[in-house]
């Protein structure tokens, strides 16, 4: 094999997130160790995962079907709508078992500065599958764009008559105060509720 | 914070110097040009991650270099050890490690360690554009409260994204509207607290610099400081909601001007801060004399401010003062700085006459500075002459 090969492929790692050039050199030389049946195995399976998943046409998460098994399912409470930026904000929900509604994924927030307006995010299908529902949760990221993305997501939906509500900011679970941020205990006391 | 060591690697002229401090008055003497500043600047680096004066990061590296560093070792005041470093490597970001933990940005590591710097560079607060002035009170601010940092750098990102939306010409009154009423709410709310802070920084600061004139100066005038809002101006209170109300209602009467411009024409990114001495502006009447005093005083009220906000002593880096200020209000301004046991870097051409200077009692160092090395070191527990000199 020419180093040309090795070279391209540990450019094409470095390109992923979180890997740098030192790891990106580690995976090639650990894949050109490996049988060639695994790496063959392992250039399909990115391919077919490339090719079979899409978008869920209703909640716009990602999916290898038409309707992802959330949307799908005959159990969830098809009230309740918790929109979230990506779809592994749905996994960390989703693993609180705590969740019985249905998601909607943005995949991204509002940015002006990056061309990114309501029709670049799926605010226009959210717009779309609001019937028979009473109560829309906004769980985005509470980054600057974010916190856009929620004010005008709520505008939209407050003319509908439909309940908005987003999730509680404040203190980690199992920490003492005195080790919270600063900005975090500001925005905890700032949406203190009544006993 | 008391900093025992400061340690430079590639910085300006210096190849690498580490530099041992005395609690007291630390001395740079040497001609120009030789590398005393770029020692200050080495602790600004270790406070904040940059110089206190407008510099590029390749400009403070060494020639020939692409890459810098600056490590700085110190006591809290509860005792307890601090350490810091912090390395640049062109087309990087900076690595920033300190006790508190790896990885940090300068958002994290403002305020740790507490630094008020006098530069000759820092008459422009007194003297210049309301830019100038945003950008100390913002320092001060910055250094002292982590939330002020957060908000800043929202305020920042607010404004370039809400300009954005209004430069997007092509968008149609009612469309425009909708997509810039939420970017207008946050800007609000960002920009009301921001201004209601450094209104209150304002009053907190005022009876410290009228304080410090008079000391500094010997004189007798009055200084006042007000803080002059864009837009909110008329809300006296310092209350969020209402200045929050008032800017709502500026982007209501300049909808259509901004709409013109395509760009945000409220908010504190255009507010100043209005100093008077006897009740006339300083920027029209002050002499070049009470100009000087007075950027000592908001210096040492921001020492103060500073102290009381994080409960550590910062460090005082005086850069060159005694080319500003004559020696009586030099002596005033050291005096001042170690009564309050904050501990002091000082860069002179003339070391002989600022150590007699330095009230009796004090430790002090005095460190000679030639092209980027220390050569020769004094410590004196008092400012006797003539004891533990050491020679390199």
């Amino acid at each position: 094999m020419a180093p040309d090969a090795i070279d391209q492929v540990v450019e094409l790692f470095a390109t992923l997130p979180t890997i740098g050039r030192k790891t990106a050199r580690r995976l090639a030389f650990h894949l050109l160790r490996q049988p060639p049946e695994f790496v063959e195995q392992f250039a399909a399976s990115l391919v077919s995962m490339r090719t079979a998943v899409r978008e869920c046409t209703q909640c716009c998460t990602f999916t290898d079907r038409d309707v992802c098994a959330i949307c799908a399912s005959p159990k969830r409470d098809r009230s309740t709508i918790c929109v979230v930026e990506h779809p592994s904000d749905v996994m960390a929900i989703e693993r609180t078992h705590e969740y019985r509604g249905l998601y909607h994924v943005l995949h991204g927030t509002l940015s002006p500065l990056d061309n990114i307006g309501p029709d670049d995010v799926r605010i226009r299908e959210l717009l779309g599958r609001l019937d028979g529902v009473n109560e829309v949760i906004l769980a985005i990221n509470p980054n600057v764009e974010g916190e856009v993305t929620t004010l005008y997501i709520a505008r939209q939906l407050q003319t509908l008559g439909i309940r908005v509500t987003r999730i509680a900011r404040g203190v980690p679970v199992g920490t003492d105060l005195e080790f919270a941020d600063d900005a975090t205990l500001a925005k905890a006391i700032e949406g203190r509720t009544t006993l | 914070m008391i900093l025992r060591s400061i340690t430079l690697e590639n910085i300006r002229n210096h190849r690498r110097t580490t530099l041992a401090l005395v609690p007291g008055m630390n001395i740079l003497c040497g001609p120009n040009g030789v590398g005393k500043t770029s020692v200050l600047e080495a602790i600004s680096l270790c406070a904040m991650a940059r110089s206190f004066v407008p510099v590029a990061d390749a400009a403070l590296a060494h020639t020939g270099c692409d890459a810098y560093g600056a490590s700085a070792e110190g006591l809290r005041d509860l005792d307890v050890p601090y350490r810091v470093a912090v390395h640049w490597r062109d087309g990087q970001r900076k690595r920033i490690t300190s006790t508190s933990g790896d990885g940090l940005t300068a958002r994290d590591l403002l305020g740790e360690l507490p630094v008020v710097a006098l530069s000759p560079d820092h008459k422009s607060i007194t003297f210049g554009a309301p830019a100038e002035r945003r950008a100390f009170l913002d320092a001060v601010l910055a250094q002292a409260s982590q939330r002020y940092r957060d908000l800043l750098y929202e305020h920042r990102r607010l404004l370039k994204q809400r300009n954005a939306v209004l430069a997007d010409a092509p968008l149609s009154g009612c469309a425009l509207q909708a997509l810039l009423e939420p970017w207008t709410e946050a800007f609000v709310d960002v920009s009301a607290q921001i201004s209601v802070r450094r209104r209150t920084a304002i009053a907190d600061l005022a009876p410290r610099v009228r304080g410090a004139y008079l000391e500094v100066s010997g004189g007798a005038e009055r200084i006042d400081m007000q803080y002059v809002a864009d837009s909110v101006d008329h809300v006296l209170d310092a209350d969020v909601a209402a200045v929050a109300e008032a800017y709502r209602a500026a982007a209501t009467r300049l909808a259509e001007a901004e709409r013109r411009r395509g760009q945000t024409l409220f908010g504190p990114q255009k507010d100043d801060v209005e100093f008077t001495i006897d009740g006339r502006p300083v920027r029209e009447s002050a002499s070049q004399g009470q100009h000087k005093s007075l950027l000592v005083a908001l210096k040492l009220a921001e020492c103060s401010v500073l102290r009381d906000a994080t409960g550590e002593r910062p460090v005082v880096l005086l850069d060159d003062l005694f080319s500003e200020l004559d020696h009586e209000r030099c002596r005033r301004v050291m005096e001042r700085v170690l009564a309050q046991g904050m501990q002091c870097l000082l860069t002179t051409t003339d070391g002989e006459t600022v150590r007699t200077l330095v009230p009796k009692g004090t430790a002090v160092l005095v460190a000679t500075v030639r092209n980027g090395e220390i050569t020769h070191e004094e410590r004196h527990l008092d400012a006797e002459y003539d004891d533990g000199a050491t020679h390199r």
